[in-house]
């Protein structure tokens, strides 16, 4: 991960003897997943507004390619942005979706720059060329210890600089999942401890040809900082992932 | 009867099936141009359809009223050619709604040619002088195909919840020719400025090729060459602009 400094640079006073700097830290994490699709997750904030950071602004176009595609998971549904020749992530122009009960809805898909995530939130990035690393950035902030994840399903990353694990899950329910995104699979943690409470050791997962572990998470669910993994809910209640004490 | 012409589409299709954790999940466009197997630019509100196929089978076209031939289905006709291109499109189904009518299976996206023809009184199709191509007097029907072009296809991941993508574009036949039937030329006809040849003892998934020339020994392939894929049950008919230099035909399969 490399970190690059002073991204803003504002001027709150000046006078002859003094003058006041604020300064913002930009993080900028480079990313070797190798994998053709890879869950990005949201680290920092939108460095225009400070607040949540917008897609448009998320992943930088440096070794991507045209026609790349990200694709967010938001109340049930994909949205999808494709990466323009001006390399610019242009949403859908029209939107198709096939409900439950067969209905067809008709719309457009949301402006990259409108659409924004929270801290320790994930997006899927769909890549052509899988060779080489690419880059994520944000406005660098440290209240990113826990993410909350909401509803049935969610797209959650790992917002830290370094690989981790979940140390804790608040609201963790048993049945709930944790599923991590692999080459050509997705490994699959479900948790077995007793309902309303976090036993860390209550996670089951295969292992080998036929074995099945109940234990603590292993080093297989350690999500690579600025990736993410899946976490489904079995009963819709948002749950608060902690990464760190 | 249905006049089967592959879309002479130079296009590149970018298709990504991406079955997601719940929904599956086909993001679509083209660069363009788009064309009709005529050479004509596609016409804006053409219609792209979304056409599911089911394990086992093969996509074996689509008919004249927009439905798809065997147990392949059409999901969704979108108008959405503009600019002679195909739109940024997604479509996206209920992964409950697809386990239950779209299980696995293949999914495709296939340009429809629905152009409505100026007749002249004798029911002829009136060329426009100035481009040399049939003059369009409406597109972008519901329920209706003259012709279609498959554009991009993709395998739906198995289980609904990998959350990868199955793939990018698919070459629509992938059959070997030695094992096609040789095709006949049932008739050839002349009709204001294009010759249509039909076709018959042609079999689905491959795809049969007009190829033209002055003379027997110099017959080849042309870069707009019309194109479309063999029927079970139906002739299929192959046009190509009446022109000097083109008096001699081969049908080739592929």
């Amino acid at each position: 991960m490399k970190k690059l400094l002073c991204g803003v640079l504002s001027v709150s006073a000046m006078s002859l003897f003094a003058v006041d700097v604020t300064v913002a830290t930009v993080d900028v994490t480079a990313i070797n997943s190798g994998l053709s699709n890879t869950v990005v997750a949201v680290s920092g904030l939108d460095l225009a507004t400070g607040g949540a950071l917008a897609i448009s602004n998320l992943v930088k176009t440096t070794n991507l390619t045209v026609g790349d595609r990200l694709y967010a998971f938001s109340n049930g549904k994909y949205e999808c942005w494709t990466l323009s020749a001006a390399q610019k992530w242009e949403r859908a122009e029209k939107q198709y979706t096939i409900s439950g009960s067969g209905e067809i809805v008709e719309d457009s898909g949301t402006p990259a720059s409108l659409f924004t995530l929270t801290v320790g939130s994930g997006i899927w990035l769909s890549r052509q060329d899988a060779t080489k690393p690419f880059y994520i950035y944000g406005q660098h902030t440290d209240t990113k210890t826990s993410t909350v994840a909401a509803g049935a399903t969610a797209l959650v990353g790992n917002p830290m600089q370094t690989a981790k694990a979940p140390v804790s899950i608040v609201g963790c329910k048993n049945g709930d999942r944790i599923l991590v995104p692999g080459a050509g699979m997705l490994r699959e943690f479900k948790y077995v401890g007793t309902n309303d409470s976090y036993e860390s050791d209550k996670w089951e997962y295969k292992k080998g040809w036929n074995g099945t572990v109940t234990g603590s998470l292993p080093a297989t669910a350690t999500v690579p900082a600025g990736t993410g993994f899946w976490y489904k809910s079995t009963g819709e209640q948002p749950v608060t992932i902690n990464w760190v004490e | 009867m249905k006049k089967t012409l592959i879309a002479a589409c130079v296009a590149v299709a970018s298709a990504a099936a991406f079955a997601g954790i719940n929904n599956v999940v086909i993001s679509f466009s083209t660069p363009g141009p788009d064309k009709y197997s005529d050479g004509m630019p596609v016409i804006d509100g053409e219609r792209y359809a979304l056409v599911w196929t089911p394990e086992g089978s093969e996509f074996a076209g689509v008919k004249s009223d927009g439905t798809a031939e065997g147990d392949s289905k059409v999901v969704i006709a979108a108008p959405v050619a503009k600019d002679g291109c195909c739109l940024r499109v997604l479509f996206q189904v209920d992964e409950d709604y697809a386990a239950k009518t779209y299980p696995g299976g293949t999914w495709s996206v296939v340009m429809l040619d629905t152009r409505v023809f100026v007749l002249d009184a004798d029911g002829k199709p009136v060329v426009d002088a100035a481009t040399g191509l049939r003059a369009v007097k409406s597109c972008g029907a519901a329920g209706v195909a003259n012709s279609y072009g498959v554009v991009g296809s993709a395998k739906a991941a198995k289980g609904g919840e990998l959350g990868i993508a199955a793939g990018g574009v698919a070459a629509s036949s992938a059959s070997p020719v030695a094992d096609a039937p040789a095709p006949v030329v049932k008739g050839i006809s002349v009709d204001g400025d294009y010759v249509y040849v039909t076709i018959t003892s042609t079999k689905p998934a491959f795809k049969y090729t007009l190829e033209t020339g002055a003379t027997p020994d110099s017959i080849s392939e042309k870069a707009d060459a019309d194109a479309g894929f063999g029927s079970e049950t139906k002739d299929i008919i192959l046009v190509s602009p009446k022109k000097a230099g083109g008096e001699f035909f081969k049908v080739n399969c592929k």
